[in-house]
């Protein structure tokens, strides 16, 4: 083998782990060798170097533009919905009645809810749920209900903040309180092989909650929920920040994780109100481990 | 496109998904390193050089993530910040160097590979910086070329890359820094 070809080898990692140790001690003492090394060395740099300009200038060519309304590009909402409920094992899968919104009534704040009905699309509203199921062993398995899931959601939207969109008015408990009672009567329920669906457990679900960060002047560490958007106020644009949702049967419950720290979201909170800090330790661990759950 | 997505597309050498990262968080990224005392122009350089090194994880095949993307991408603009901030300090500091002339040297030779490689037919410089820089696998980028198989691949980017051995050693000959 000449030295070019050796060197050559050396560089594709075609050389045994006995040829590889070979050619470094060669290397330290063949004048040749080196000089050759040396020589493919820097051509290869330089290949990576040519690259590395040429996705430069691939970048700098791509036009960015000024969004007038800010852009909600970084919004990565987690949202693990955790119905109470289950014995280890037995789960009933809700896929094939799931649940969507056929019709609202603004005046009652009451919804009534179908199955194997598709709503017609909402503008900016609620999205359709898709959910998978768990094993909800380790979370609340003392309850005797029947329906368990854990339902782990990302969302990247890229909705504009437009605030002054008219919502049905939508009262979230009742909707899973409403869907529970049918579920219950159903025939429709089949029990899922647990093995399948523990596989999709960390697919990525829409999110039932619209998000806004609005810059605001007065309030610059704030939120609000108004008309089941939720609203952060205050500079959310510059750095990821997490939407923590836990769906319970009684409620729903809403954490932000922004910069190390959790803070607690009440959804009956219309004004604006400042967010706190959770500081309750065994809360803290527990949301981390949400979210360790959600992004492995 | 979510994450997955995403990083599906880039291992497998898709550019356009770099340019979708790219827009989606330029934001984000840019903001963080001027609201450090970057510049306009600084924050755009350190933001595309963290998404280079990005993209070159994820061809590699390098990459677990164990993150978002975007919270990846954000300590990666962070230690490059970081790091041309002391950078930048330290030619403050100690004004004097010494190794002025070698690198000299070497970034004449750097210019002559740098003009070999982009005197050469398009197919080359795609297949040695995929090889070389991307880190895709062999079959990736056959399929990405549109060659029959992977021996075709191999066999093409042996061929290139000794002619690009080739077009640099006799540029050499011609300078006047070796003898």
């Amino acid at each position: 083998m000449t030295n070019k070809e050796f060197v050559n080898s050396y560089f594709d990692n075609e050389l045994s782990k006995t040829e590889r140790l070979d050619f470094e001690q060669k290397l330290q003492h063949d004048s040749d060798l080196k000089e050759e090394y040396n020589f493919q060395n820097d051509v290869i740099n330089g290949i990576k170097e040519t690259r590395r300009l040429e996705l430069k200038s691939r970048l700098s060519n791509i036009p960015i533009s000024t969004p007038i309304y800010q852009t909600i590009g970084f919004k990565a909402i987690a949202i693990a919905s955790i119905s109470t409920g289950i014995g280890v094992g037995v789960y009933y899968l809700i896929e094939n009645n799931s649940i969507q919104l056929s019709d609202v009534d603004l005046n009652k704040n009451q919804i009534t809810l179908s199955e194997d009905q598709n709503i017609p699309e909402i503008p900016e509203a609620i999205t359709p749920i898709i959910k998978q199921e768990i094993k909800g062993e380790k979370m609340l398995n003392s309850f005797p209900q029947k329906k368990t899931n854990s339902e782990i959601v990302t969302k990247n939207t890229e909705a504009k903040v437009e605030p002054k969109i008219i919502q049905p008015n939508v009262i979230q408990p009742d909707v899973v309180e409403t869907f529970e009672d049918e579920d219950i009567n159903s025939e429709d329920i089949s029990v899922e092989n647990p093995v399948n669906n523990l596989d999709n457990i960390k697919d990525n679900v829409e999110s039932t909650v619209e998000i806004a960060t609005v810059k605001d002047r007065r309030n610059k560490f704030h939120y609000k929920f108004y008309e089941n958007k939720l609203y952060l106020l205050g500079n959310f644009n510059d750095m990821p920040y997490e939407i923590i949702e836990l769906n319970s049967k009684a409620s729903k419950k809403y954490f932000l994780y922004y910069n190390g720290s959790f803070y607690k979201l009440e959804p009956g909170q219309e004004k604006p109100a400042p967010l706190v800090k959770i500081e309750n330790d065994s809360l803290v661990n527990e949301l981390k481990i949400i979210q360790l759950n959600q992004s492995n | 496109m979510k994450d997955n997505e995403v990083l599906l597309k880039i291992s497998k050498g898709d550019e356009g998904a770099l340019d979708y990262l790219y827009k989606k968080y330029y934001r984000m990224m840019t903001n963080l390193v001027i609201r450090n005392n970057g510049t306009e122009q600084e924050a755009k350089d350190i933001y595309q050089d963290a998404l280079i090194v990005f993209w070159q994880k994820a061809t590699s095949g390098k990459l677990v993530l164990t993150s978002k993307i975007s919270t990846f991408i954000y300590s990666i603009c962070l230690n490059l910040w970081r790091k041309e901030l002391e950078r930048k300090s330290r030619l403050v500091h100690d004004q004097k160097d010494g190794a002025q002339y070698s690198s000299h040297e070497q970034e004449e030779k750097a210019k002559i590979i740098h003009d070999c490689i982009n005197s050469m037919g398009e197919t080359c410089r795609k297949i040695l910086s995929y090889h070389y820089f991307d880190g895709l696998s062999m079959t990736d980028i056959a399929e990405k070329l549109g060659y029959a198989n992977t021996d075709t691949a191999k066999t093409k980017k042996y061929k290139c890359k000794q002619k690009l051995y080739q077009l640099v050693k006799s540029k050499y000959s011609k300078s006047d820094f070796l003898d």
